[in-house]
């Protein structure tokens, strides 16, 4: 098992630089996500790591090799794609036993690490069957047992679970997560789904447009995001991100006046910044103790919470998670009140300035 | 760490892959050297073209004609023994009938085989398939007798009526096409009350224009190129298309090979001009075939 | 129609169907024509190429039957026994060598460069070379003196033979003209290839440490079917070749009856000696053969062509 190691990774389609500059460790038996909005180079990167895209700027070196030049067969990599991508003509068998008899492997040994893979991911019915005679999630488990059997030193996901639904979607992630604990084996995850990435990290290294906006755990990026980005994209619904000033008293000011306390020390006065607060920091408010009243415009009810769509005002919008079943509907002025706890500052150039502990 | 050092000095580098740089050179390199032995025949036949006898045998080769024999051209149409403009006009009657007659009756079938249902429909398609696997050799004697009982021998007749009924090859062609249009689009028209030779003429038909000419030009270079038929059909030297003409003025004067090539050069070029202008839809037609 | 009260079992008179009707009289009145074509000029001369080859026509009066008389006149006639052998050859040799040649030509062409569009081109262009002019350029360009790839050869220490004359490289002539135009095998070859899905094509790039793995068990075996559809049409189109091989040998397939082609003995008997009934048989033999080998390969074919899945 080995870990992976970005320096200086840098990709241009032409004049345009879709990869700009990543620096970034995975260690050896780590799950690392890398997630970001479509566009963001998520795919791309995980690609570059496998071989499938070249570098431009840079080295990749896999288990202290560098690889940067090598082709994709002789990294020690394997990858299960998003479509599977499983040899047509080939039955599950013959699949999960090509890459291991192109290394030479002798017949008694490729039948043995088949037979174990078959076992691992409870598809040994399947061997003899070709893909088209499998449903989409037995074809995601022999894509992924084709990947386990060669045994790589880093097991790379490119959006596995996009394609199936979401039933199938939660079973297949505690299988990797499962599988993930028995191989102790290094893991690079690609998904646009926070929730993925969420259970499935030990690190998530969220990107946007190239670049990586944060390298941490799910906890450290889920309270402390390090910058505006990344407090808008983990946690749904999004975080409430509210333009706020810095009165004289060291108050924050909102928008729409109204003031909240904030334990002193190192913020100027008049100092323009964003206040980021999760949805289930805003409780329903008492009369006059409330913070600000703002006009319900969409109001959902899931049974076990409400969420609750506001406007303050003309001012910005925000959104309530409430526990239970809150019967409020379009249209109610409700009275709003802050829990600061957990909240995050972000300065006018969008990166953190203070994070409030839970 | 090792690594760190070596890799400060690559990370300001760009990465060219310099493998890659004569990979490509290697490449390009076979590419053409397979692309000049492919255009030979060409070249050497527009050369030949422009020479005289001797030059043509010149040894060493004469890769250019020097001089350049402009009056070859003259001679070529102005000879008795071979009515060379008849006879480009005569390809040009013959190729262009057979591509309207199967434009018009492969369309008419490969529409029944592609849009519509209808009982024995997958029966008479599967024996379509076995006609296009039937070597004409089976067929071509009791048709020829036919056509000379009819006394239909020495016409065009039994060259291009068949192609008013349809041929295998190229109803298979277009009906890949044809079951690319999606069937909402007929179902709207039948609901609108149009019948179904209006929905054929006026709703499908244009849906399918490109493929249409594509399988017209497939018709007008198959027919262009044809031989057996017209050899055995046609007696009359003035009837000839160019294709039979070449070979009969060979026939009789092997030697002249200034004049064969000068017609040989003016039998392909029609065909290669034609290609070059419209390679794409080529293309089209060809891919559509291989997909069994 | 009456509405009662329904009981289990009562019998109610069964609607005609009238959706599909209209639509299925004009399938088949759209498709009669061509089932007109097929009868007219498939269907009743294949029938009758049988019949012709039991006759005897003579030059008045009708047809004569004489049985299997015609067919034991062919299987003694030399030329028939030589052009066979020849025929073979050729289909025998070319065939599989176009094949090839067409999908190495494929998988070079597979490369997206800027030359690509060109390079196309080049490569389809002999197809539309029509098969005389083809053929009388060919016999310059072999020619033994002064063509140019002899003299080529010679410059490169080779001793090429005498293509035109030399009994034994004849053949080869008419095989070199046939491999020639290899755009259609070539393109067919390229959609296939093209066809393969690119995460299945990466997955084996992540799979095969050497460069040819991947093209021999996986890039191959996907194309199998192209690689069907390539060899049957090649089969049935080189066992009757004719229109080269007249020009390259004549009737009579000179350099000694090398290039002496199965069709052209038959074109001889049906149009030089008006023999019809031989003609006939021949016919019938060439058919039969060739439907014996297109059997056999598709009966084959089950084993090692991928089939994708029916579409419609």
């Amino acid at each position: 098992m080995g870990a992976v190691q970005l320096t200086g990774v840098r990709k241009l389609f032409g004049a345009m630089e879709v990869i700009k500059g990543i620096d970034l460790t995975v260690q050896d038996g780590e799950l690392v996500v890398f997630v970001g909005p479509s566009g963001c180079g998520k795919s791309t990167l995980l690609r570059m790591i496998a071989g499938l895209e070249d570098v431009d700027y840079g080295v990749v070196s896999i288990a202290g090799v560098d690889v940067t030049e090598l082709a994709p067969a002789r990294r020690g990599v394997a990858m299960v794609f998003q479509n599977y991508a499983l040899y047509p003509h080939m039955s599950a068998y013959d699949n999960l036993a090509y890459g291991l008899r192109r290394t030479g492997l002798g017949r008694a040994e490729v039948e043995a690490r088949v037979q174990e893979t078959a076992a691992l991911l409870q598809i040994t019915e399947l061997l003899p069957r070709r893909p088209k005679a499998m449903s989409g999630g037995q074809r995601q488990r022999v894509a992924i047992g084709r990947a386990i059997a060669r045994k790589p030193e880093v097991f790379l996901f490119d959006e596995p679970l996009s394609n199936l639904d979401a039933a199938l979607r939660v079973e297949m992630r505690s299988q990797i997560a499962r599988l993930h604990h028995e191989l102790k084996a290094t893991m690079i995850f690609v998904t646009h789904d926070q929730v993925e990435a969420m259970t499935l990290a030990d690190r998530i290294v969220v990107l946007n447009a190239g670049r990586v906006e944060q390298i941490g755990t799910p906890r450290e990026v889920y309270h402390s995001p390090a910058n505006l980005f990344v407090a808008g994209f983990i946690g749904s619904p999004a975080m409430n991100l509210l333009p706020a000033r810095v009165g004289a008293d060291g108050r924050l000011i909102l928008a729409s006046g109204a003031a909240l306390d904030w334990p002193p020390g190192g913020l100027a006065e008049g100092q323009n910044l964003t206040l980021a607060l999760r949805p289930d920091r805003l409780a329903l408010g008492s009369g006059d103790q409330a913070d600000a009243t703002g006009k319900v415009t969409l109001a959902e009810h899931l049974g076990d919470e409400t969420i609750l769509h506001l406007r303050l005002g003309d001012g910005p919008g925000l959104t309530m998670k409430l526990p239970g079943d809150v019967p409020v509907r379009v249209g109610d002025a409700v009275p709003v009140s802050f829990d600061l706890s957990g909240a995050c500052l972000f300065g006018a150039d969008g990166l953190a300035v203070r994070t409030r502990q839970p | 760490m090792g690594l760190l050092r070596r890799g400060q000095s690559l990370i300001d580098q760009r990465r060219t892959a310099p493998r890659q740089w004569w990979q490509s050179l290697l490449y390009h390199a076979v590419m053409l050297g397979f692309a000049c032995i492919f255009l030979l025949p060409f070249y050497w036949m527009a050369i030949s073209a422009f020479k005289n006898n001797a030059e043509i045998f010149a040894n060493p080769v004469q890769w250019f004609p020097n001089p350049f024999r402009w009056e070859n051209l003259a001679a070529l149409v102005s000879r008795d023994d071979f009515p060379f403009l008849r006879q480009f006009g005569n390809s040009v009657f013959y190729a262009g009938s057979v591509a309207l007659a199967v434009c018009f009756s492969c369309s008419l079938a490969a529409y029944s085989f592609g849009c519509l249902r209808w009982r024995a429909r997958n029966l008479v398609f599967g024996l379509t398939v076995c006609a296009l696997l039937l070597p004409s050799v089976v067929t071509f004697l009791p048709i020829y007798m036919g056509w000379t009982r009819l006394g239909l021998n020495g016409t065009y007749w039994p060259l291009i009526a068949p192609f008013l009924l349809g041929d295998a090859f190229y109803i298979f062609m277009l009906r890949q096409f044809f079951l690319g249009v999606p069937r909402e689009l007929m179902d709207a028209a039948r609901l609108d009350g149009a019948s179904e030779f209006r929905i054929w003429w006026q709703i499908v038909l244009p849906q399918v224009r490109t493929p249409l000419v594509i399988v017209g030009l497939f018709a007008i270079v198959y027919t262009w190129n044809e031989f057996f038929g017209p050899l055995i059909y046609l007696q009359d030297r003035e009837k000839f298309p160019l294709s039979l003409g070449l070979f009969t003025f060979r026939a009789a004067r092997a030697q002249e090979w200034s004049i064969s090539m000068m017609g040989a050069l003016f039998t392909a070029l029609p065909m290669v001009v034609l290609f070059l202008l419209t390679q794409r839809l080529f293309q089209r037609g060809l891919s559509s075939t291989g997909l069994k | 129609m009456p509405v009662g009260p329904t009981t289990v079992g009562a019998a109610m008179p069964r609607r005609k169907r009238r959706a599909g009707q209209g639509e299925a009289r004009a399938g088949v009145l759209f498709a009669l024509p061509w089932m007109l074509g097929l009868t007219i000029f498939t269907a009743i001369p294949l029938l009758l190429t049988f019949f012709i080859a039991q006759s005897k026509f003579q030059i008045t009066g009708p047809p004569k039957w004489v049985g299997m008389q015609n067919y034991e006149a062919i299987f003694a006639d030399p030329a028939f026994w030589t052009s066979a052998g020849n025929t073979f050859m050729f289909a025998v040799i070319s065939v599989p060598l176009k094949l090839v040649l067409a999908l190495g030509l494929a998988l070079l062409l597979n490369r997206v460069t800027a030359l690509s569009g060109f390079y196309r081109t080049v490569f389809y262009l002999p197809f539309l070379m029509p098969a005389v002019a083809g053929s009388i350029v060919f016999i310059l360009l072999l020619n033994p003196s002064a063509g140019p790839v002899n003299l080529m050869l010679e410059g490169m220490g080779l001793h090429p033979p005498d293509w035109l004359r030399d009994p034994r490289a004849a053949l080869w002539t008419l095989i070199l003209l046939n491999l020639w135009p290899l755009g259609v095998e070539t393109l067919v070859f390229l959609g296939g290839l093209q066809n393969i899905p690119k995460d299945v094509s990466e997955a084996a790039d992540l799979d095969s440490p050497k460069g040819w793995h991947k093209l021999v068990w996986i890039t191959i075996p996907l194309i199998t079917p192209m690689i069907l559809f390539n060899l049957v049409i090649g089969i049935i189109y080189s066992f009757q070749i004719f229109a080269q091989a007249l020009v390259i040998g004549g009737t009579t397939g000179k350099p000694a009856e090398a290039t002496l082609m199965y069709m052209v003995v038959l074109y001889r008997l049906a149009f030089r000696y008006f023999n019809m009934g031989q003609a006939a048989a021949m016919a019938v033999v060439l058919f039969l053969v060739v439907l014996l080998l297109t059997l056999l390969i598709f009966r084959t074919a089950r084993s090692w062509v991928y089939y994708e899945g029916d579409s419609r």
